[in-house]
C-alpha cells in the first residue's frame, strides 16, 4: 500500500487534529501527577515541650460564684505544691553523684521544672460601669502576673481571687465571731466576711464589681490572649472583637513566645461567648474559638471547671442556683477542653442526700499540676492518625515504638519509645525517650482523613 | 499526468539508478545491477548517516521535571546495538537526586505542617527496543541542513529511591519504559540524542503498607545526549 495523498485540505486538517491530539494525550500522559500519602508534621509544634507554661483563670464573677471563687482561691496550695521549686529544681552538677540525682529529679519529679505564670481575668467583656476597660474585663487582667518566683504564689494567688477577682455579695455569711487575725487558713464555714476583712483588709473586697450575667469564657479569654502578645493575630481583629477599640490595653506580655499556655475556666453557667452561633447545628461547638487559638504561635489547652453536666444523659445542667440554661453552652466548654487535649470537671457536686456541694477544688487543681507534668511526656496531634504510619524523630533519631503491657487493673504499662494515646489523641514519651526541654521533636502521621488540609495549588 | 504510488517509487529508483549510470554508459560499457527486488525499493538509497551494524555509546543530561513535589537532575551513559536502520537495543543507566520543589517546600512549611511521602530518584537501569522508522532532513535557517531520524523505543527499567522523609527507606522499584526521540547526526560517527521517556515503576512504600502499599509512579526524563558510533561495516 502506497502513502496517502492528502490532496483535500480537510483530509489534511482532520489528520493534523488526529496528530495534536495524540500528542496532547502523550504529554498528558507523561505529566500526570504522582500520587503520594501526605503526612501530617507536628515537629513544629515542638514549643509544646518547653518548660514555660502561662496558666490563665478566666474567673465568671457573677454573683452566683463567690463562694466558688472563693473556694478556689483557697485552694491553691495544692497546686502550687506541686509546682513550686523545692529541691532539685535548681540544679547542680559537680559530680556524677549529683547528675545521676539531677536525673532521677528530673524525670520523677517533672512539675518542679516548670517556670509558670498565672493571670485571672474574668467572664466580664464589659460591665460598662466606666469608660474603658476595667482590670478583668475584656480579657484584662485583674492583677499582676503571679510568676513562679515570687515570694509566695497561694497567697499572691489567693489575695488576687477573693480581693480582686470576685464579686461579693452583700450577703456574704459574717461569723459574728470577732475579727480573724490569722488568715492563713480558710475557716471551716467557708468564706465569710471577717476573714475577707482578714486577707484584704478592712472592706477591701467590697471594692469589687459584679460581672455580667451572660458570661463570654471562650471570648474573654481568647481577649487576654490578644493582649499578651506583641503581635496579635487577626482573630482579634474580628468585628465582632471588642479588641479593636481597646487594644491599646496590654496584659504585659503575660504570654510567653514558646510557652504552652493553659486557659482554666472557672465558671457555673455555660458559654454565651459572641462568636459562637446561636442557631444551628453548630450552637454546641466552640470551633471559631479553637480556630482563633489555633492563630497563636502557643500550644493552647483548655481546661474546664463548670456546672455539673454530663452531655450523655442530661438535657441541662444539675445543682445551678436560678434559672436553668441549655446543656448545650457547657458542651462548649466541654468541647474546647476536649479539642485541645484539656479536661472537664464540675464545680459543684451532688452529695449522697442530693444536695450540693462545692467540688473539691484541690483535687482540681491537683489535676492541672499533672496535665502541666504531662505535657512535657505527651504530644497532641492535630488530627486522627493512622497510627500505624506514626513515626516519631527525637535529636534526628527515631524513636522506637514502645511496647505495651496490660496490667490486672486495665492499665498498660510501656518500655521506652514512644506510644499513641487515642484519648487524648497524643503521642506519649516513655523512659529515656521522654524528651528534654527544647528538644528538636518530629513526629510524622497519615491522618485518617487522608487530606490533613485544604492544600496549596499545584 | 499522475502516476500511481507503485508507479512512482519505480520511477524514483530508475532515475536514481539510471541518473548514475546514463552519463557513464557514454563512455563505458553497460553495468549489470541485477535484479531489484521489492525490499530493495526506498525513497532513499543511500542514507548518508547509516546506524546499521553499530554500536552506540555515550552519555547525557536530563532533567525530571514532572512530579508533582520534586525536580530531579540526572546524568548517566547509555550504548546500544543498532542491527539494522530501524532496530536496535539499547541500555541505558543514570543517577540522579531529587530536589524538593516550590510546592513541597510550601507544604512542608509551618504554614501546612506537612510532609508527602515522596521518594527521591537516586538511580535508574533500563534496556529498552529501539525502533527509528524515520529519517529525514531539515534546514537551519536555509544554511546548513541537519540529518535526523526519530524514533520510538519500549523496555524494561528499574529504579533505586529512597523516601524523602527522615526514615529515608529505600525502594526498589521494578517497571516499563517508554519514550521517544531525536537522533540530529554531527557527522558519519556522532550525533546528538535529544529524548523525552516515561519510566512507569511499581513502587513499595512501606509508610503506608497498611493502607496502600503499592503506588504506580511515573519518572518522565527528558535528556539532551551524545553518542558516538563505532566502525561500520
Amino acid at each position: 500500500m502506497g502513502p496517502a495523498h492528502l490532496s483535500d485540505p480537510e483530509d489534511f486538517m482532520l489528520l493534523s487534529r488526529n496528530r495534536l491530539l495524540a500528542a496532547l494525550t502523550l504529554v498528558g500522559t507523561f505529566t500526570g501527577c504522582n500520587r503520594y500519602a501526605l503526612f501530617n508534621q507536628a515537629g513544629y509544634e515542638q514549643a509544646a515541650f518547653s518548660n514555660e507554661a502561662d496558666i490563665l483563670f478566666v474567673v465568671d464573677n457573677s454573683s452566683s460564684m463567690s463562694q466558688e471563687a472563693g473556694a478556689l482561691g483557697t485552694s491553691m496550695d495544692a497546686f502550687i505544691s506541686r509546682l513550686t521549686s523545692t529541691d532539685g529544681a535548681v540544679a547542680v552538677t559537680e559530680t556524677l553523684e549529683d547528675a545521676v540525682g539531677n536525673y532521677i529529679t528530673y524525670t520523677q519529679d517533672r512539675g518542679k521544672f516548670l517556670d509558670y505564670k498565672i493571670g485571672i481575668t474574668t467572664t466580664t467583656p464589659d460591665d460598662l460601669a466606666s469608660d474603658g476597660m476595667d482590670p478583668g474585663e475584656g480579657g484584662r487582667l485583674v492583677s499582676a502576673i503571679i510568676e513562679k518566683d515570687d515570694a509566695d504564689v497561694a497567697e499572691a494567688f489567693r489575695y488576687s481571687m477573693l480581693c480582686e477577682t470576685t464579686y461579693w455579695p452583700s450577703d456574704t455569711p459574717r461569723s459574728n465571731s470577732g475579727e480573724i487575725t490569722d488568715c492563713s487558713s480558710t475557716p471551716e464555714e467557708g468564706v465569710t466576711q471577717e476573714f475577707l476583712d482578714c486577707v484584704c483588709g478592712f472592706d477591701e473586697w467590697k471594692t469589687t464589681r459584679e460581672g455580667t450575667g451572660t458570661e463570654e469564657h471562650l471570648e474573654s479569654a481568647l481577649m487576654a490572649l490578644c493582649r499578651s502578645v506583641p503581635n496579635p493575630p487577626e482573630a482579634c481583629y474580628d468585628s465582632l472583637s471588642i479588641f479593636v477599640d481597646s487594644e491599646d490595653i496590654k496584659n504585659d506580655d503575660f504570654i510567653r513566645p514558646d510557652s504552652t499556655v493553659v486557659v482554666v475556666l472557672v465558671t457555673d453557667e455555660g458559654d454565651s461567648s459572641r462568636r459562637i452561633p446561636s442557631t444551628g447545628t453548630e450552637i454546641d461547638l466552640a470551633t471559631p474559638y479553637l480556630d482563633a487559638f489555633a492563630e497563636f504561635d502557643n500550644n493552647i489547652k483548655v481546661v474546664g471547671i463548670g456546672p455539673l453536666y454530663d452531655p450523655a444523659v442530661d438535657s441541662q445542667p444539675r445543682c445551678i442556683d436560678g434559672a436553668g440554661f441549655g446543656g448545650y453552652l457547657v458542651d462548649r466548654i466541654i468541647h474546647a477542653t476536649e479539642q485541645t487535649g484539656g479536661f472537664y470537671r464540675y464545680i459543684v457536686e451532688e452529695d449522697a442526700g442530693a444536695g450540693c456541694v462545692n467540688s473539691d477544688f484541690s483535687t482540681h487543681l491537683d489535676e492541672l499540676g499533672v496535665l502541666l507534668e504531662d505535657l512535657d511526656t505527651s504530644f497532641q496531634l492535630q488530627s486522627i492518625p493512622d497510627i500505624s504510619t506514626i513515626q516519631v524523630w527525637l535529636d534526628g533519631e527515631e524513636v522506637p515504638k514502645a511496647t505495651g503491657t496490660p496490667q490486672g487493673n486495665g492499665d498498660v504499662t510501656y518500655d521506652e519509645g514512644w506510644s499513641y494515646d487515642s484519648a487524648q489523641n497524643a503521642v506519649v514519651f516513655w523512659g529515656k525517650w521522654i524528651p528534654d526541654y527544647n528538644a528538636d521533636v518530629e513526629i510524622f502521621y497519615r491522618p485518617l482523613s487522608d487530606k490533613p488540609r485544604d492544600l496549596p495549588p499545584m | 499526468m499522475r502516476l500511481a504510488p507503485t508507479h512512482s517509487a519505480a520511477a524514483a529508483i530508475a532515475v536514481a539508478v539510471l541518473g548514475v549510470s546514463v552519463p557513464a554508459a557514454a563512455q563505458e560499457a553497460p553495468v549489470d545491477v541485477g535484479v531489484i527486488k521489492r525490499s530493495d525499493k526506498s525513497v532513499v538509497q543511500k542514507l548518508l548517516y547509516s546506524r546499521e551494524g553499530r554500536i552506540e555509546f555515550g552519555g547525557h543530561l536530563g532533567w525530571m521535571p514532572f512530579d508533582s513535589y520534586t525536580t530531579t537532575p540526572i546524568a548517566g551513559a547509555h550504548g546500544a546495538k543498532h542491527f539494522s536502520e530501524e532496530w536496535g537495543a539499547g541500555v541505558s543507566i543514570h543517577g540522579g537526586y531529587s530536589l524538593k520543589n516550590f510546592t513541597y517546600r510550601q507544604l512542608e512549611s509551618d504554614a501546612y505542617g506537612i510532609q508527602p511521602d515522596a521518594y527521591k530518584h537516586l538511580l535508574g537501569v533500563s534496556a529498552d527496543a529501539q525502533w527509528s522508522p524515520i529519517y529525514a532532513k531539515f534546514s537551519w535557517r536555509g544554511k546548513k541542513v541537519l540529518h535526523h531520524d526519530i524514533y520510538g523505543l519500549a523496555g524494561g527499567t528499574i529504579a533505586i529511591e529512597q523516601a524523602m522523609m527522615p526514615d529515608g527507606t529505600t525502594a526498589t522499584s521494578p517497571g516499563f519504559s517508554l519514550g521517544m526521540g531525536m537522533r540530529i547526526y554531527m557527522d558519519k560517527d556522532s550525533f546528538i540524542k535529544v529524548q523525552i521517556r516515561d519510566d512507569v515503576l511499581i513502587q513499595k512504600r512501606v509508610k503506608t503498607a497498611d493502607t496502600q502499599g503499592t503506588f504506580l509512579k511515573q519518572n518522565v526524563g527528558l535528556t539532551v545526549g551524545y553518542s558516538r558510533l563505532t566502525k561500520g561495516k
